[in-house]
This record gives structure tokens, C-alpha cells and sequence, in this order.
């Protein structure tokens, strides 16, 4: 294998690391990499070490962010909640007005823009919750309102992202971090799962659940790499809320209480390890 | 501190090195058992530089290719003795109890 080939392919997986580690490290780390050996063939070991090494690297300058942690917490889980309602509102094939309101609130959310993003979450808040508030007749209303919702328990989700964006708004976007745009590869995953051919249904429900499943094992780990509770915190915001609907309106489906139970053991794993020893440290 | 944080500053001590000397050394100390991944080291290195316990000595370009040196500060030197010490201590807790021949089976 050429050594063009291998360097390409260290280079590739150098992306792990954030772009100040990659400028101030970069050219050494594949000098080194290149070691006595420069001619063979990329090595399994070195490229899962650069990838660890560089998610490891983000989370603790994530840790290190100037926001505190409980803020920065909040900011992830409502950007979460708020990636869910719009991935949810793209499979339900809503309006294209609701679908531009909860795209706008993902993106405010993960510019870290909090005055923009309250009435955007109030006016989510407000579109889920008018049956509960004026009568199932205000399904009916206006067409650019969303899915409207029947009980209570399913409206807790957009209750909490309602106060967690009230909560930012007061405290103001002070060194709240700016997100990449690649949270956005999951509207894209939920646009590609509703109008593939034949995808929705099962698909859609395997995809939900493999993508909080390694997000939350992804929050487990980075909680592991620095001991921060700000991860517990963003799944707590999002799990929670769920659980809270599960035990409501208990699913019929053991799938679905298996499932459930999945994410709340992940998120109790998580709190966990918030509180032990770091590695690696 | 972790084992191989301990091996890098511990491979530092002997003088500056670069990435791949570092590698090396916290190998042939740790008889072996330290084999550090690059992208490991760096990481730590980035960690250990942030904590001012090292810091680049100097760059040279060998091949066309940047090479960097890295050497323990005074913080650097004090951490790794203090946690030599410290070590030292935990394991006499055992080895004072112990015949030498038991420890054999571990040399």
C-alpha cells in the first residue's frame, strides 16, 4: 500500500480532533505515525486511537467551554428535543410553515441564539398543546400549526423544551457554544427514512432508536473522558420527559417498555459515571 | 495520573523527545506493557501542555516533515516524582509484608 495511500487515510481519521488540535498537531502526529516505517499499510490500532484520542480531545474542550456545565446541558438536550420534534414533523409530513418553524428552532438552538429560540419553543409548545388547551376543535386550526396532541403526558416533552429555552433566554447566550452543522444529518436521515422508498415504519423506528442509542453511549463515554454532569443533564432532558409519558400511559408493547427501559438504564449509567473517577486522566 | 501518562512523563525525564521517541521509550520503560497509539499520545500531550507539565522544546523538518519536541517542565518532573513516591509507598504496603520470592511470579 503506498505511502500516499496511508497518510490520506490517517489524515482522514486525524478529522477526529478538533480543527485547533489537527493545526497545532497534525503534521506532527503523522510524522510520527510515519514513525521508522513510512511504507505500510495503515494500521488498525492507530486509526481507532486517532479517532478515541480526538472525540476525547472534544469533549474535554467542551467541558472546558466557558459556559457552565448546567447551561450547556440544557442547550444540548433542547436542541435534541427540538431535532426530535422536527424529524417527527418531517415524517409526519406537516406543513411546510411548521416544518420551517421547527427547523428554525434546531438551528437557533444549535447557533446557541436564545432569544430567538424562546418564541419559537413557546409557539411549538403552544401548537402541541392547543387541543389540550382549547378543545380538540383547534386540531382544525390554521395550517400552519403542527401535530396537535390529546393528553397531557405527550405534551411534557414540549413543555420542558418551553422552560429550558425560557431558563436560556433569562440567562442570556453568554458562552453557549455554537454546534456543528452535522446535527443536522438527522432531518436529513428522517427527509431520506419518510420519502424513501418503502422506509417508513420499522426502518424509521430501528433508526430512532440506533441513533439514541449511540448518542447516549457517545454521552456515556464523554462523561467517562471528563467527569462533567452536562451530559447526564442533556439526556436527562431528553429521556425523562419519555419515561415520564411511558409510566402515564403504559405502552402495550414490551418492545416498547424494553426500549424505554434501555434509555433510562443508559441515562442512569451515564449519571454514574458522572461521579467517578475520569479516564485517562 | 493513568499508566501512560505516567510513561510519557516518565519518558520526558530523560531529556526532550519527539512523539515517536516518547512511543518508544514508554515501551522499552514499561517492559513492553505501555504501547501507546499516536493519536493517544497526543491527546495527553495536548492534556499535559494544557496543564503546563510539558511543553515543545523545539521543531525541526526531517523528510519534509515537521518534527516536534516536547520536555517536562519543573511541574512536569515534580508531578511524575510525587506520583513515583506515592507508588512506592502503595506498593511497600505489600512488598513489606511479603516474601521477595512471591514477587518473582510478577517480575
Amino acid at each position: 500500500m503506498s505511502e500516499v495511500f496511508t497518510e490520506g487515510w490517517y489524515r482522514l481519521f486525524l478529522r477526529a480532533f478538533p480543527a485547533g488540535h489537527r493545526a497545532e498537531y497534525g503534521d506532527d502526529v503523522l510524522g510520527t505515525l510515519a514513525g521508522d516505517s513510512p511504507r505500510r499499510a495503515p494500521s488498525l490500532k492507530e486509526t481507532a486511537g486517532l479517532v478515541t484520542a480526538g472525540f476525547a480531545v472534544r469533549a474535554r474542550r467542551a467541558a472546558e467551554g466557558p459556559a457552565p456545565w448546567w447551561a450547556d446541558g440544557v442547550q444540548l438536550g433542547l436542541l435534541v428535543l427540538a431535532l426530535a420534534n422536527l424529524s417527527y414533523g418531517i415524517a409526519d409530513r406537516a406543513s411546510p410553515w411548521w416544518t420551517a418553524v421547527s427547523a428554525a428552532l434546531v438551528v437557533v438552538l444549535l447557533r446557541g441564539w436564545t432569544l430567538v429560540a424562546l418564541p419559537l419553543a413557546l409557539a411549538v409548545a403552544f401548537s402541541t398543546g392547543r387541543a389540550m388547551l382549547f378543545g380538540a376543535e383547534a386540531t382544525g386550526w390554521a395550517p400552519f400549526f403542527g401535530p396537535a396532541y390529546h393528553n397531557w403526558a405527550s405534551l411534557v416533552p414540549y413543555g420542558v423544551l418551553a422552560a429550558g429555552s425560557m431558563i436560556l433566554a433569562v440567562r442570556g447566550p453568554r458562552g453557549l457554544r455554537v454546534r456543528p452543522w452535522w446535527w443536522l444529518a438527522v432531518p436529513a436521515a428522517a427527509l431520506a427514512l419518510t420519502y424513501g422508498p418503502g422506509a417508513y415504519g420499522e426502518i424509521w423506528e430501528s433508526a430512532r432508536a440506533g441513533t439514541e442509542g449511540v448518542l447516549l453511549l457517545a454521552g456515556v463515554w464523554a462523561t467517562a473522558v471528563t467527569r462533567s454532569p452536562r451530559w447526564t443533564l442533556a439526556a436527562a432532558v431528553y429521556v425523562l420527559p419519555g419515561v415520564a409519558a411511558s409510566l402515564v400511559h403504559p405502552p402495550s408493547s414490551i418492545q416498547i417498555i424494553g426500549y424505554w427501559s434501555v434509555l433510562a438504564g443508559l441515562l442512569v449509567v451515564m449519571a454514574v459515571t458522572s461521579r467517578t473517577a475520569a479516564v485517562g486522566a | 495520573m493513568s499508566e501512560p501518562t505516567y510513561f510519557v512523563l516518565a519518558a520526558l525525564l530523560d531529556g526532550p523527545s519527539h512523539g515517536y521517541g516518547i512511543i518508544k521509550r514508554a515501551e522499552e520503560l514499561s517492559a513492553g506493557r505501555v504501547r501507546l497509539a499516536v493519536g493517544t499520545l497526543y491527546g495527553a500531550l495536548d492534556r499535559l501542555a494544557g496543564d503546563g507539565l510539558v511543553v515543545v522544546d523545539g521543531e525541526e523538518t526531517v523528510q519534509g516533515r515537521l518534527r516536534r519536541y516536547y520536555r517536562l517542565t519543573e511541574d512536569g518532573k515534580l508531578a511524575v516524582t510525587r506520583e513515583a513516591v506515592r507508588m512506592e509507598q502503595a506498593a511497600r504496603v505489600v512488598t513489606g509484608r511479603t516474601a521477595p520470592a512471591a514477587w518473582a511470579v510478577w517480575a
